[in-house]
């Protein structure tokens, strides 16, 4: 009954050694990615077999895209809050309101021109394959945002606090 | 029947013969008696299937045929069930950086995708 019962619990134990086992090791490059400095540009390199070079001047871009994005936020939470006043102020649609949505009619088209923008250098400075693929995959991630864009409500909904 | 005449002789014998109980039996004597014997069947069957369960599980896992069958089972379903669980957080992992990547570039992209 002793051998039996010890047959029985090394079957779990082996289990369950197997078990975690495959969970972490197979799970291991992706835990790793997370734990990194920079999560979601580690993915991009994972994901489109960048290799340090390319990783590195696509990091630049990253950085420098994200500095002037966040100044044309800046600048379009200045738009929307100035015209809030307005609208606070006025009871028709006036020259100035009209100018105040044209201007924040053009940073969000210059906010959409600049990330294009971003893609295709991105896109540029990986291998052509992948460049392709990256464009392909990230037009089909943001051009349904593009088409359904939000109001002036408020300020665009990522975060620049964060960066 | 013959007496034995020591016996006859001895006065705890003949006091225990002549011993007679008068008091009354207890209220519901007969239903308690069968209700322990009923209950005393029952531990007896269920120590019964424990003992057939007993056997099978010696019999069974003393066999090193079984006994190698049962860890190369277990060894194959912890593997499985591991490599399945690792590929779904891994999944995970890349669709949630994924989503993370864009929202970090798309400035109209809601949060929480």
């Amino acid at each position: 009954m002793k051998r039996s019962a010890l047959v029985f619990a090394a079957g779990l134990v082996l289990a369950l050694a197997a078990y975690c086992g495959f969970y972490f090791v197979g799970s291991a490059p992706e835990r790793n990615l997370v734990q990194s400095p920079e999560p979601e540009l580690a993915w991009l390199k994972k994901e489109f077999h960048l290799d340090d070079a390319e990783f590195h001047r696509i990091s630049q871009l990253h950085e420098a895209y994200r500095s002037h994005c966040a100044e044309m936020c800046g600048r379009l939470a200045a738009t929307n809050a100035e015209l809030q006043s307005l609208l606070a102020t006025n009871t028709t649609v006036t020259a100035e309101i009209k100018a105040n949505l044209a201007a924040a009619a053009q940073i969000r088209a210059d906010c959409q021109a600049d990330m294009l923008a971003h893609f295709f250098e991105v896109s540029r400075t990986m291998p052509p394959a992948e460049g392709k693929r990256y464009l392909a995959w990230v037009a089909e991630q943001t051009l349904p945002a593009m088409q359904n864009m939000p109001g002036m409500s408020g300020p665009p909904a990522h975060d620049h606090r964060q960066h | 029947m013959k007496i034995n005449p020591e016996e006859n002789q001895d006065p705890l014998a003949r006091s225990l013969r002549e011993w007679c109980v008068s008091a009354p039996l207890p209220l519901r004597f007969q239903e308690k008696v069968w209700r322990r014997v009923a209950d005393a069947a029952r531990e007896d069957k269920a120590a019964g299937w424990w003992t057939v369960l007993q056997n099978w599980f010696q019999l069974t896992f003393s066999r090193p045929a079984i006994a190698v069958a049962y860890a190369l089972l277990l060894l194959f379903l912890g593997s499985g069930a591991g490599y399945w669980q690792a590929r779904q957080k891994s999944a995970l992992i890349e669709q949630t950086l994924g989503t993370r990547y864009v929202q970090s570039v798309d400035p109209y992209l809601k949060t929480g995708m």
